[in-house]
């Protein structure tokens, strides 16, 4: 952990995706060039469209690109198969989706136990781990409730505790607000940021809220595909 | 792997609740088909063992002994000494619960209105009893009673009887000659008065040299064969025959009781009456064509024969199982079976086919859900035995409620069972399709559609679960 | 009488057509033709005769004095067959119509009409069976003939030329056998024969029987044999002998004689 958080988290080198759309090719990405410290708060600007997300399923393997280089925490990813892909992000990365994506037939608790679950820890490591990171994010008295029992703020929390519950060094979250009304936006910003603080976390989030970018440590601007601003913020 | 499995159980039995409507159709579906599987074996086992029964317990017995060639080409001088081979039967007793000695031959049987060709059995008829229950198949009138016809032995002619007999003979091959030189010379008719007395002295030494029973021996007659005779108990019917030495022979018998066993070629054309009465009218003086044997349990036929063999074949004899003796029969029993297995592999691919489309559904609707396991890091395996869990928990509860259903269904049939009406009574290759169907339960039939019920949810959940495998981990980026 | 004396001129002229009339044809007559006069030796027109037959098996003799009655002029041959001794058997009659064969058991006064199952056995326990007497076989309608073998010999010190004949039934017809071989000899006008084996299948080695013929004399105006015995090949050592005691040939037979009544008499 010492060596990745001295290292950069996330490398890109000259990345290009496109996709094709019927006929048409479409350039997601085109050329893109970024490295990301540990510790660090990144926010992906840019309108919708731009590139955020196809970003952000690069670095998160989810995808491959189409050329280019990806690193995270220091491996190459197009050098590994699916299954080191799969081990890489269980272990590495969390994911924060726009739609939350919780497991609607798991309680908040056994979402957060998930991924602890997959990594094959032992039952009491995985409660405890669970109970202490819903504690933290605000919702020790919800661990029961379903999913579909509890607010979009709510659930987006959820999501929080099972990304970070396994002590990753990375979170990648794709509008996390976008869904949210302003107040839980406001609340769940101000919960990543003390996350990022207290845990040493990466966070690389996309928005094209303002308010959000403005909570930014360093914002990266995307238009088609492209990086046309890299900023740190005072 | 084991440490989150109890987690992908866990997903995978909530994931049937959360969908608990369809779950409980497609279970309905399967529950069903086993229960359905269950009685359909059912049935055919007791079907089967009811066909069965219908030959052993009327007339085969399960094991047989013979002449080599009696069984293909039944003729009278195929009768052997079945008193020795009995004391050797009696070393080997194992397992036989009775033996009964037969004896058989083919006879002109005649009424006054009918005649019929009878396959004519001289039986002992408690041993007969003991070995396939003949007496309880009357239907009318009543069994054989257990002692034979009192009838006097046949006496050689004195010396003079046999003088008397040439004179008698010469007399007639007289008046024949006589006759032939007479031909064409129209006006001599030939003598008959001499004829009629010949006749009468002939019958004197006829009933020292072939005597009469002392009253018409009982006979036991198939229903089919009654009726083909109009023959009734009290009725006398008049045997003819040729027998061992090939001489006619020929005596009244009286129809005591009619049998009615199911067993087509019994009932049509069988006559039973005791083994001495049948010796007498045979010739065949102590000597049998069969011993039959009932064995305590039936499937030990085998071993029997094996235990047999030996002392059989020193005696130039062969022991037969009724499946040997009756490969129809058991070939009837197999092609039962195959049906069966034919009916049950078509609800079987019924039931797959609901399977596979309820788990196929339950994937395209959850692909998100699928992608976000895949993003967090769920290996393709682990998805595949989670899918696989689903279909297997189906599978499970559905087996064990359609046991459940299968084993009152056979219960019911078993107890009450399905008349089949206008088809009662008739009967395949000599096995009598029994007049109302009962289901006979084995730990087989219960079993096994259950567990292939289950094995098949597996396999017919295969596909669904490698196409959930295969789900990209992107998909759950996408937008709601 | 004069019926016999139109046989007579019949037969005279058959023999001058085959026989002396064409002495080329005489040393190469038909094959089937020696079989058609060698089958009727003892059959005439009509035929009556009182014979003695003896069965010899493992377990008895006997000894059967019968009369026989055939006639085979009209569409259906006819033959009735009664036993007169000895006292066991008296009065039991056989009464054959085409094939139709029936028989009279004087004990019941009953007569049986023979079934298809009982065809098979053998006639009042001997070797000959019911089939044998039922059986309108006639060999040279319904076997083709090969002759096998020719070759000269003498009988009763007269020179005479013996034939070997192989019959095989034609398609069509209802014989029980796969193939005959006859054999027969000539000798004059005469055709005489010695010895016809049965076999069942084609394959068999030996003969399934043999009938042979023996004693030749004259009787009922030809040169007849009169012993016929029938050996089985599946009981080495049994027999049954057919003797001709009396036999005459074309004598007017009344038509009664092939009753129900007539077989109860």
């Amino acid at each position: 952990m010492s060596e990745t958080s001295r290292a950069p988290v996330v490398e890109l080198r000259n990345l290009t995706k496109t996709y094709r759309q019927g006929h048409v090719e479409v350039r997601a990405l085109d050329g893109v060039a970024l490295s990301v410290d540990a510790g660090d708060f990144v926010v992906l600007a840019g309108p919708s469209g731009s590139g955020k997300t196809t970003l952000l399923n690069l670095i998160g393997a989810l995808a491959r690109p189409t050329s280019g280089e990806v690193r995270v925490g220091g491996r190459d990813l197009g050098a590994m198969n699916g299954r080191e892909l799969a081990l890489l992000r269980r272990d590495h990365i969390g994911f924060i989706f726009q739609a939350y994506n919780l497991l609607p037939v798991l309680s908040a608790l056994e979402n957060a136990e998930l991924v602890l679950e997959l990594q094959g820890r032992s039952r009491a490591v995985c409660r405890e781990r669970a109970e202490s990171t819903l504690r933290s994010v605000g919702l020790a008295d919800l661990v029961n409730r379903r999913p579909g029992e509890l607010s979009g703020g709510q659930q987006q929390r959820v999501a929080v505790a099972r990304a970070i519950a396994s002590a990753r060094t990375l979170v990648l979250a794709d509008e996390p607000t976008a869904n949210l009304d302003s107040k839980s936006a406001e609340s769940l910003l101000d919960l990543m940021v003390e996350l990022n603080r207290g845990h040493l976390l990466t966070f690389l989030f996309s928005s094209h809220d303002p308010r959000v970018i403005a909570r930014g440590r360093r914002v990266v601007r995307l238009e088609d595909g492209r990086v046309v601003a890299d900023e740190r913020a005072g | 792997m084991l440490a989150n499995f109890t987690l992908l159980l866990r997903i995978a039995g909530r994931n049937l609740w959360r969908n608990r409507g369809r779950s409980l159709i497609t279970g309905a579906a399967i529950a069903a088909g086993v229960a359905l599987c269950i009685a359909s074996f059912g049935i055919m086992d007791g079907m089967s063992s009811d066909m069965v029964r219908s030959i052993t317990d009327t007339n085969l017995g399960h094991v047989q002994i013979h002449a080599p060639d009696f069984s293909a080409r039944p003729k009278l001088s195929l009768a052997f000494d079945q008193a020795r081979v009995r004391t050797e039967l009696a070393a080997h007793t194992v397992g036989v619960e009775a033996v009964s000695a037969r004896v058989i031959g083919w006879v002109l049987a005649e009424t006054p209105r009918q005649s019929a060709s009878v396959e004519l059995v001289g039986v002992d008829p408690i041993r007969e009893a003991a070995v396939t229950q003949l007496d309880r198949h009357v239907r009318r009138g009543r069994y054989l009673p257990s002692a034979a016809t009192p009838w006097p032995e046949p006496k050689a002619l004195n010396a003079d009887d046999r003088a008397l007999d040439a004179r008698l003979t010469q007399e007639q091959a007289k008046l024949a000659e006589a006759e032939i030189a007479a031909l064409d010379g129209a006006a001599l008719t030939p003598p008959q008065a001499s004829g009629h007395e010949a006749a009468a002295e002939t019958r004197a030494l006829l009933e020292r040299l072939a005597p009469d029973p002392s009253a018409p021996p009982p006979l036991l007659l198939g229903d089919r064969l009654a009726k083909r005779l109009h023959a009734e108990p009290g009725a006398k019917i008049r045997l003819r025959a040729q027998d061992l030495d090939g001489n006619p022979t020929s005596a009244a018998f009286r129809v005591v009781g009619v049998v009615h066993t199911g067993n087509a070629a019994f009932d049509a054309n069988r006559a039973i009456a005791h083994i001495a009465d049948v010796r007498h009218f045979f010739s065949l003086g102590d000597r049998a064509h069969e011993l039959t044997l009932r064995l305590r349990v039936p499937s030990e036929a085998p071993r029997v024969v094996r235990a047999l063999e030996g002392a059989a074949l020193n005696r130039g004899l062969s022991v037969k199982t009724w499946q040997e003796l009756r490969p129809d029969v058991v070939s009837m029993v197999q092609m039962n079976s195959g049906f069966t297995a034919m009916l049950v592999t078509i609800i079987f691919a019924i039931a797959a086919i609901g399977v596979a489309d309820t788990i196929l559904m339950a994937v395209f609707e959850r692909r998100r859900e699928l992608g976000v396991l895949k993003a967090v890091g769920m290996r393709p395996l682990a998805i595949v035995v989670l899918i696989e869990s689903e279909a297997v928990l189906l599978g499970l509860g559905a087996s064990i409620v359609g046991m459940a259903l299968g084993l009152g269904i056979d219960a019911l049939l078993g107890r009450f069972g399905i008349p089949l009406g206008g088809l009662s009574g008739f009967s395949l290759a000599g096995a009598a399709i029994p007049p109302v169907l009962h289901a006979s339960v084995t730990v087989q039939g219960v079993f096994l559609p259950a567990v292939a019920m289950l094995a098949m949810s597996l396999l017919a959940s295969l596909w669904p679960a490698l196409i959930a495998a295969g789900t990209e981990p992107v998909l759950a980026m996408r937008e709601r | 009488m004069k019926f016999s004396r139109v046989t007579f001129l019949a037969f005279s002229l058959s023999a001058l057509v085959f026989g002396v009339g064409s002495p080329a044809r005489a040393a190469t007559p038909l094959p089937s033709s020696l079989v058609q006069r060698a089958d009727g030796v003892l059959r005439g027109k009509t035929t009556a005769a009182l014979l003695e037959m003896h069965i010899h098996t493992k377990s008895q003799d006997r000894t059967y004095t019968l009369s026989y009655w055939g006639d085979d002029r009209g569409g259906t041959s006819r033959a009735l067959i009664k036993i007169l001794g000895p006292a066991r058997f008296r009065g039991h009659g056989t009464l054959k119509v085409g094939g139709r064969l029936s028989l009279y058991d004087p004990s019941t006064d009953g007569i049986t009409v023979l079934s298809g199952s009982m065809l098979g056995d053998g006639w009042m326990g001997s070797h000959f069976t019911n089939d044998d007497l039922v059986k309108e076989t006639d060999l040279a309608r319904d076997y083709h003939s090969r002759e096998l073998k020719t070759w000269a010999a003498n009988v009763d010190g007269k020179p005479v030329t013996f034939h070997r004949i192989q019959l095989e039934p034609t398609p069509q017809a209802p014989v029980a056998w796969n193939h005959i071989v006859f054999e027969l000899f000539t000798r004059d006008d005469v055709v005489i024969p010695t010895r016809e084996d049965f076999y069942r299948r084609a394959t068999d080695a030996a003969p399934d029987r043999v009938l042979s013929f023996e004693d030749l004399k004259q009787m009922g105006g030809r040169l007849v044999p009169t012993r016929l015995t029938m050996r089985p090949a599946n009981a080495p050592g049994e027999y049954t002998e057919l003797i001709y005691k009396e036999v005459r040939f074309d004598a007017d037979v009344p038509a009664s004689k092939f009753s129900d009544q007539a077989l109860r008499r």
